[in-house]
């Protein structure tokens, strides 16, 4: 298989997911009113019962407070409504769809780099969407076959997926998840840091770009049994300037997984 | 004068029949016979009396047979009726409904030949009804100043603390805070009244109250103090503050202090920050030349003090240049962080690693036995360095030349720098990917094991 007739098959967004559609144009639409996106979500059922799901989760604070889809798109947001919009074109709420422990780690990495936006300066939105769908490509990739490991950004041999992706399927899943995004016509700026996720921040990188490194590599820490905590707490010292130093690590970390179980509970529905 | 107001018929109020209650009669009499009051009730725009007592007749010179009944500003007429008439403070109090100013006590004056009897204090209460006792009160001139210039004081301070861009917090007794001020209240997070009492101290965070206690106990035994500390986050923000208190001694009360907090969360971070710019290479993250210099100069300082000596290994990259020239500066950054990232592994603890230029690293090792122990710290190093590098999609290796010298031998961080510099060019000249010590002397090249 080679790259080109992977991205090309995905670029149409599957006839299911009407709705969803509806949604990436309306949330990029400055005249799009809150009351056209309820109206296109409610057309889902589907779609419907995520967003209020995830709305009553305990993340947010309002645990079975939120009983119109009104109320749960101004509790998410836009870029939220966005993230799963992406999720459900995708299909990765259909059983088997996503690798094992896909979810765990988006929701962990949405839940860091929430949490370490503003050390950055970076949108708390923007990084939460990011967080969320960096590894789309990887469940994408799933999908044509199944893949033998998650991407991680400190495996023991960091090129080993790598190579094996690009063996399996002729793309990288960073490349193949930002190529399927940008059809989905999601902002271009976005598109190009999950192409790069797996690529180091230069000094001169961007808040969103470091807060996104920076959120995969707590989410290592919270996830992953054995880190390589040294890397890890010498790479979020260099990424903030000092900022977030080992004594801030650790509170942060066990936060981030407190916080990301109760995100997981309401993307699970 | 008895604490039970007379009503508004003139006749004091608690005498139904109540078991145990005091006589009416009684209370009559202690009102008729004690310091000027006056009842008076609200009567649509005006004021009208309702009862005088001998004291208040006399005072105000009210000599109507009967005046009960009429607006109190034509039983008791005014000659220059100003805003510290003692009638118009009454109006004011009842007419605007101002029921904060009602039961406190307020200077006026009365319309008296004798200047000196002029000044009064004046208190209404409300008796119920639509009733209200007015009281008067003569004051001397010194003391009506005095507690007009304890209440503005008061007035003033709560204004002024309650506006002020800092927290302030004020003791009624030791460590028992009675005031806290708005900002307090928006640095913390926490609603004001789960701030009064002792409960301030559960906004702190548990790591930082046991010296804040410490800090407390300076304070109430009379010594000024600042000190900085984190409150318990709110909303996931972490918050530093700054705290700097003052003790207040007051006469037959506890011990106790005033203290204003300032969120310096920003400023830290940003000190933080620049502390770390000033110490750390900007690309990798690791020491730069000047944090080196300083921790050498420690190490030789320190040396004869310590049982073990301490080595530095210069390591210079092979073949980099080469990475830069074919896959552009961007992929020889990265490789500068990966390489960093690697060296940084093989320390331990009491290990520094910095980058002092361009693919020049230093590695400080804390404790050495002997040359045999820098050089295994050399041998780990290279192996870090020997797996591929990935950068701009390709795989690429990698080598280094390292030169080392233990601090013992030399008397300044520049001699000891040169010396390992030396051992360094010494590994470039034999074709790289090796180590050289510098004790071995120039016929002392050590092909890497």
């Amino acid at each position: 298989m080679t790259a080109t007739p992977f991205v090309v098959g995905r670029r149409a967004v599957p006839a299911r997911a009407g709705a969803a559609t509806r949604v990436f144009l309306l949330v990029d639409d400055p005249d799009a009113r809150v009351a056209d996106l309820v109206q296109a979500i409610g057309s889902d059922p589907a779609f419907t019962s995520r967003v209020l799901a995830l709305a009553n989760s305990a993340y947010y604070g309002l645990s079975g407070r939120v009983g119109t889809l009104p109320y749960a798109v101004s509790v998410l947001g836009f870029q939220t409504i966005r993230a799963l919009a992406v999720s459900i074109a995708a299909g990765l709420d259909r059983p088997g769809a996503v690798p094992p422990g896909f979810w765990e780690q988006a929701a962990t990495a949405a839940t860091a780099a929430t949490v370490v936006a503003p050390v950055f300066g970076a949108d708390a939105h923007d990084a939460f969407c990011l967080g969320l769908l960096h590894t789309l490509g990887a469940a994408l990739l799933h999908q044509q076959h199944p893949l033998p490991r998650l991407c991680l950004p400190l495996p023991e041999d960091p090129d080993e997926l790598h190579r094996h992706e690009r063996e399996l399927y002729g793309v990288g899943h960073a490349e193949a998840g930002a190529a399927v995004l940008a059809s989905w016509s999601f902002p271009a700026r976005l598109c190009e840091l999950i192409r790069c996720h797996h690529e180091v921040p230069l000094p001169d990188a961007a808040p969103l770009s470091r807060t996104l490194h920076a959120a995969r590599t707590l989410a290592d820490l919270a996830l992953l049994p054995d880190p390589g905590t040294g890397r890890a707490h010498g790479t979020l010292q260099r990424l903030s300037e000092g900022r977030l130093t080992d004594l801030e690590v650790g509170p942060l970390v066990v936060r981030v997984r407190d916080r990301s179980a109760a995100l997981l509970d309401g993307l699970r529905g | 004068m008895s604490e039970h107001p007379p009503t508004a018929t003139g006749h004091p109020r608690g005498g139904d029949a109540v078991p145990g209650a005091v006589d009416p009669a009684v209370l009559s009499v202690a009102a008729e016979t004690g310091p000027p009051t006056l009842a008076v009730r609200r009567d649509g725009d005006g004021v009208r009396l309702t009862w005088a007592n001998e004291a208040a007749r006399t005072l105000l010179e009210i000599t109507a047979a009967d005046p009960l009944g009429y607006a109190l500003a034509t039983v008791v007429p005014v000659r220059q009726p100003g805003p510290a008439d003692w009638t118009t403070v009454v109006s004011e109090i009842l007419g605007h409904r101002q029921s904060a100013r009602l039961g406190l006590w307020h200077s006026a004056c009365v319309d008296h030949p004798d200047p000196s009897r002029a000044g009064v204090q004046v208190r209404v209460a409300d008796a119920g009804g639509g009733a209200f006792v007015v009281s008067l009160r003569a004051v001397e001139d010194d003391q009506r100043v005095a507690e007009e210039a304890a209440r503005e004081s008061e007035h003033r301070f709560h204004a002024l603390a309650e506006h002020a861009p800092v927290g302030i917090l004020v003791s009624e007794s030791g460590v028992r805070l009675g005031f806290v001020n708005s900002r307090f209240v928006d640095i913390t997070g926490v609603e004001r009244r789960s701030l009064l009492g002792t409960q301030w101290l559960t906004a702190i965070h548990p790591e930082d109250l046991p010296g804040l206690l410490d800090t407390l106990d300076t304070v109430l035994a009379g010594v000024a103090a600042e000190t900085r500390l984190r409150l318990v986050p709110v909303a996931d923000t972490q918050r530093w503050v700054e705290l700097r208190l003052a003790p207040v001694q007051t006469p037959r009360r506890a011990a106790g202090f005033i203290a204003t907090v300032e969120d310096i969360s920003a400023r830290r971070a940003w000190e933080t920050q620049l502390a770390y710019q000033a110490g750390h290479d900007a690309l990798t993250g690791l020491a730069n030349r000047r944090a080196l210099v300083e921790a050498l100069s420690v190490a030789l300082t320190s040396r004869r003090l310590r049982a073990r000596d301490a080595a530095v290994l210069f390591c210079d990259l092979d073949g980099f240049k080469q990475i830069n020239d074919s896959l552009g500066h961007e992929a020889g950054d990265r490789v500068l962080i990966e390489v960093a990232q690697r060296l940084a592994g093989t320390a331990r603890d009491h290990d520094l690693v910095a980058r002092i230029a361009g693919d020049e690293f230093v590695v400080v090792l804390g404790e050495v036995a002997s040359h045999a122990d820098a050089e295994a710290a050399a041998t780990r190093q290279l192996d870090a360095l020997a797996q591929p590098f990935l950068v701009a999609g390709e795989a690429v290796r990698l080598s280094a030349s390292i030169g080392i010298a233990l601090v013992g031998e030399y008397e300044t961080p520049t001699l000891l720098l040169q010396a390992a510099d030396r051992g360094m060019y010494q590994a470039k000249r034999q074709g790289g990917g090796r180590f050289v010590s510098d004790a071995a002397g120039a016929d002392g090249q050590e092909p890497r094991p």
